[in-house]
């Protein structure tokens, strides 16, 4: 029976190709949209995750060194550098500041640089640090604006040199920006003052501690180890589209489900005199079933693998033609997705099976 | 010593009812048949359009329910069988034999011969070789692996045989298995239902309207308004319907009615109805059958 199932799904092999591309489109529009959120959210979290900070000490109240603002005020700067377990402290200037040609800025984060320890780049083109009055701009950026190496760039009305272009540090939310911190000082008029405190604690203190300690020191401060703010950070780019990825993958699940439904109708729709002839030779109510299941899953396995790859090639040819949008695919979420569907189509394809075990198979012997 | 299985026939069907349809619609496709089939045994079961062959030949394959009677395979009641032991029993013990093949599309002629074993566990692999010889001893060894679609209808009815005798059943079903052949054709498949049933001793019952088969068959049947009765082969016992006159034989005839002693037969049941509202007449006048 399962023999003939598949003898039968292969001679109809272009249906069957037909449904499961169809329902890897319907998986793919969730998964892609899924993967942009995470890639942006991978880019956003890049700061962090390149750090070797252990701490990250930012305004009471703030999480976040996205979608918010922060300022870490003297006497907290002072309390916080007081606790015991602490290596070094740097002073982070990190603002948002509109950037570009007037009429045609964009919002992005600007990172002061120190000389270690913040570096979260990949270099395209260029200088690896800025120099004074440079600024490094992530490509993609450069790009829609039209700018290269050693063109003009104006942040918040001050003009800067592009210094080089960077890799993985550009989302569609907040671009980041580096510049020297004596510059970011100057632009921002900053003083002495801090936005955010990077803390390296010494060794034998771990990082959870050490924030412990900071966040006891001062009511005025909220200090998080790096692994907690790529977290925040990151769920906070992902809850952006978290809504949305959802009803998407609900709706592209349903489709899928409804593309396997009807691809298992059509089969069996198409088949009902073999199939009374096979039940006139002897197959059981159990075999039947398990053919309708195993047509359900090849066209559902079958989206499934083809969406799978479609992410991947889509990944591979948005990094050409649109590199702005930054794509993460994850297998995770493909087999969750795909293995949902599959269950979604196997319920939906219960019709089918219903109809086929009804087939009468006295049919047989009307010629 | 005698073989205890001898005794008992292969298949027995006892009192068989079939209705179609409620009330005044009720159709009885199937009325009140009794029938016993040994090995070795070519049984033609002929009759007019919608006499019921066809509702017969379903009811004792264990495709269809009989709403009365019981039949028996090889002494074990079809009734008594669940759904799945039924669906086992007519993979293991019955073949099918239909007018139109109904052969699997997709699969080649080996695999089609092959798929009754896939239905009975364990078969399988013995099955592998059967069906190689099967192939052979229906002359289909060049076209083992063509598709049915590009057979012609007699070797089409070749491999539905060879797919009926894969699980070496004791009983064979056919149904009207020349209707879609040339005179030739349909002459070389009766022969080989005939060769099947002496050679391996198996039972087969066919539903045909050919009179060619009959020249193959061990006993003939005749069923028409649901009931059935044997029939010599060539052989005519003609008498008279007493209410139209109209010439009817004896042994299809199934609209019977006796008065004073005599049994007479009609054309019609319409007929065999006026004659019972009053038979003195239609006797008075000298019409006897």
């Amino acid at each position: 029976m399962l023999h003939w199932t598949y003898k039968s799904l292969l001679a109809d092999r272009f249906a069957v190709l037909g449904a499961a591309a169809s329902i890897a489109l319907a998986l793919l529009l969730a998964l892609y949209l899924d993967a942009v959120f995470r890639g942006e959210a991978a880019q956003i979290a890049a700061f962090l995750e390149h750090s070797d900070a252990d701490v990250f000490v930012l305004q009471k109240g703030v999480a976040n060194l996205h979608m918010s603002s922060t300022r870490v005020t003297e006497n907290a700067i002072a309390a916080a550098g007081g606790v015991d377990g602490i290596a070094r402290m740097r002073r982070l200037v990190y603002r948002p500041a509109l950037v570009g040609p007037r009429g045609g800025e964009r919002l992005a984060y600007i990172v002061g640089t120190g000389a270690d320890g913040d570096r979260a780049w990949e270099i395209e083109a260029g200088a690896p640090q800025p120099a004074a009055g440079e600024a490094l701009l992530p490509a993609p950026m450069a790009r829609q604006q039209g700018l290269g190496v050693g063109d003009p760039v104006r942040i918040k009305e001050r003009e800067f040199v592009i210094g080089g272009l960077t890799r993985g540090t550009f989302s569609m939310a907040n671009p980041l920006i580096y510049i020297t911190e004596a510059d970011a000082r100057d632009l921002f008029e900053e003083g002495d003052g801090a936005d955010a405190l990077l803390v390296w604690a010494q060794p034998g203190t771990g990082p959870a501690a050490l924030s412990g300690r900071i966040n006891a020191a001062s009511d005025d401060v909220a200090a998080l180890t790096r692994a907690e703010l790529v977290t925040s950070d990151t769920q906070l780019a992902l809850d952006m589209g978290g809504a949305l990825v959802g009803l998407m993958s609900t709706i592209g699940m349903l489709v899928a489900a409804l593309i396997v439904a009807f691809a298992s109708y059509s089969f069996v729709a198409r088949r009902m005199r073999e199939l009374a002839v096979i039940k006139a030779l002897g197959a059981t109510r159990a075999s039947m079933l398990a053919s309708a299941a195993l047509q359900t899953g090849v066209i559902g396995a079958l989206g499934g693998g083809f969406a799978a790859a479609g992410i991947v090639v889509l990944d591979a040819a948005l990094a050409l033609w649109v590199p702005e949008v930054a794509v993460k695919p994850a297998l995770g979420i493909t087999v969750v997705l795909s293995g949902v569907t599959l269950l979604v189509a196997e319920l939906a394809a219960l019709v089918p099976a219903w109809q086929l075990l009804n087939v009468d198979p006295a049919e047989v012997f009307n010629a | 010593m005698p073989d205890a299985n001898a005794a008992v026939p292969l298949l027995s069907a006892t009192g068989l009812v079939k209705v179609f349809g409620r009330g005044d619609a009720a159709v009885r496709a199937v009325d009140g048949v009794s029938l016993q089939v040994a090995r070795g045994e070519v049984v033609l079961i002929k009759g007019p359009s919608g006499s019921g062959k066809t509702t017969l030949l379903s009811m004792l394959g264990g495709l269809l329910q009989p709403d009365a009677g019981d039949i028996a395979l090889q002494g074990r009641l079809l009734a008594d069988m669940s759904q799945t032991e039924r669906a086992r029993a007519r993979a293991a013990h019955i073949g099918f034999v239909f007018q139109a093949y109904n052969l699997l599309e997709a699969l080649s002629v080996f695999e089609n011969v092959l798929f009754p074993a896939r239905l009975v566990s364990g078969r399988l692999e013995a099955a592998r070789e059967r069906a190689e010889a099967l192939i052979r001893r229906l002359d289909l060894a060049q076209r083992r692996d063509a598709l049915p679609a590009q057979l012609s209808g007699g070797e089409r009815q070749r491999v539905a045989i060879a797919r009926a005798l894969i699980n070496d059943p004791p009983l064979l079903l056919a149904d009207e298995p020349t209707g879609n052949l040339d005179s030739q054709r349909g002459l070389e498949v009766a022969m080989l239902l005939h060769d099947i049933a002496r050679e391996d001793e198996r039972a087969v019952i066919i539903v045909t309207h050919d009179p060619r088969i009959e020249e193959i068959a061990d006993r003939l049947m005749w069923l028409e308004d649901g009931r059935l009765r044997d029939r010599k082969q060539d052989a005519h016992d003609w008498a008279v319907d007493p209410v139209c006159g109209m010439r009817v034989d004896r042994w299809t005839a199934t609209q019977l009615a006796s008065h004073d002693g005599h049994e007479y037969v009609f054309c019609s049941a319409r007929c065999r109805k006026r004659f019972i509202a009053g038979p003195a007449s239609y006797v008075a006048d000298g019409v006897r059958s």
